[in-house]
């Protein structure tokens, strides 16, 4: 435990995460069809690294969870090689160093799909790729508003 | 989380890093076999290999393809083969690839062939007018639906092979304007229903 700072399995879990989701940077940098995906994973985070930064981490009830739910889906999009599994679980495993708020982390969470490349495939043809990434990654305006006024203290763990 | 939940979860990461890792350097077979006996001339065509573009040969790196030029009577198209054991990523929906790179889609129909279905698409940009028909091939399944794909390799990649042969995307285009007849190509060039 490192006090706020999330525990070493935390990090060593979202560290084995991010190298199963690498392919995420090549995806960023190279599609022509949707220049603008970065920007909502980089709102996205947002949560995750003020509580990085603050040393505000938190110890919930759902970190073991999500943080096994990380660790499987990864493991079986690398097995399977698809990537979108790889990403729920990058997800899964990011999601453990977000302030838990309730409903509004549920919100962020789903907001999730904002940054996910599958997203264009299927949805892209139906409506402009762009427009949807932004609606969906407002989802996670709530948590932002409630981690602004501070309306509401995070849930810690007794 | 208590030291009981942290300790199983490292120990769930060294089990991830070794199975990842056992997987991955798992050989699967190939369906290079499949692709390599295609061949080049025949009773009543010929062809000659296409050299792959400077953005294919970055796309179908680790995968074994073919890409040729085929005149089948008055029939001439392109041919391309991609088997993606070693690189499934490099495999997408031809649909999805085409559309994004501007072609719009004027008509679009499942044909049958071979106990199977192939898709059949015209597509438009500008003044232009292209033809595809694709497919997915086991060597015995054929199929269009790229679901169907990723269910198909990803229960292969689990079961390291034991599931059944690669299948690989087939894929004929047409040259230019000049459309050929997709009907009399799958039923004359033999050689595609060994792919």
């Amino acid at each position: 435990m490192l006090n706020g700072r999330g525990s070493w399995v935390q990090h060593a879990i979202m560290f084995y995460c991010i190298w199963c989701s690498r392919d995420l940077i090549g995806f960023y940098r190279y599609t022509p069809f949707d220049p603008w995906a970065w920007i909502p994973l980089i709102l996205w985070l947002m949560p995750c690294l003020c509580s990085l930064i603050k040393g505000r981490i938190q110890n919930t009830f759902s970190e073991g969870f999500f943080l096994s739910a990380g660790l499987i889906l990864s493991l079986l999009g690398t097995v399977v090689q698809i990537n979108a599994v790889k990403y729920l679980g990058l997800t899964c495993a990011f999601a453990t160093y977000s302030p838990w708020m309730g409903w509004s982390t549920y919100l962020w969470l789903f907001s999730a799909a904002s940054w996910m490349p599958a997203l264009g495939y299927f949805f892209g043809q139906k409506i402009s790729i762009t427009l949807l990434r932004f609606i969906l990654i407002s989802f996670s305006f709530p948590l932002f508003y409630q981690l602004g006024t501070k309306q509401k203290e995070p849930i810690w763990e007794e | 989380m208590g030291r009981i939940g942290q300790t199983i979860l490292w120990i769930g990461l060294i089990c991830a890093l070794i199975l990842g890792v056992l997987w991955e350097s798992y050989p699967l077979p190939d369906a290079s076999d499949r692709i390599e006996s295609l061949p080049m001339a025949g009773e009543g065509f010929h062809g000659r290999d296409v050299p792959l573009g400077w953005g294919e040969r970055q796309i179908y790196q680790n995968t074994h393809v073919a890409k040729r030029y085929y005149r089948l009577g008055e029939n001439r198209f392109f041919l391309f083969a991609v088997d993606g054991t070693n690189n499934r990523h490099a495999i997408h929906d031809p649909a999805y690839c085409v559309t994004g790179l501007g072609w719009k889609a004027i008509k679009e129909k499942e044909l049958s062939y071979a106990g199977g279905t192939v898709k059949h698409m015209r597509l438009q940009k500008d003044e232009m007018e292209m033809e595809l028909v694709y497919w997915f091939s086991d060597g015995t399944n054929r199929y269009s639906s790229p679901k169907q794909y990723w269910i198909h390799t990803a229960v292969r990649r689990l079961t390291l092979g034991f599931s059944g042969p690669e299948p690989i995307l087939v894929l004929l285009q047409s040259p230019g304007n000049r459309v050929p007849d997709w009907e009399a190509i799958l039923k004359e060039f033999f050689p595609l229903k060994d792919l």
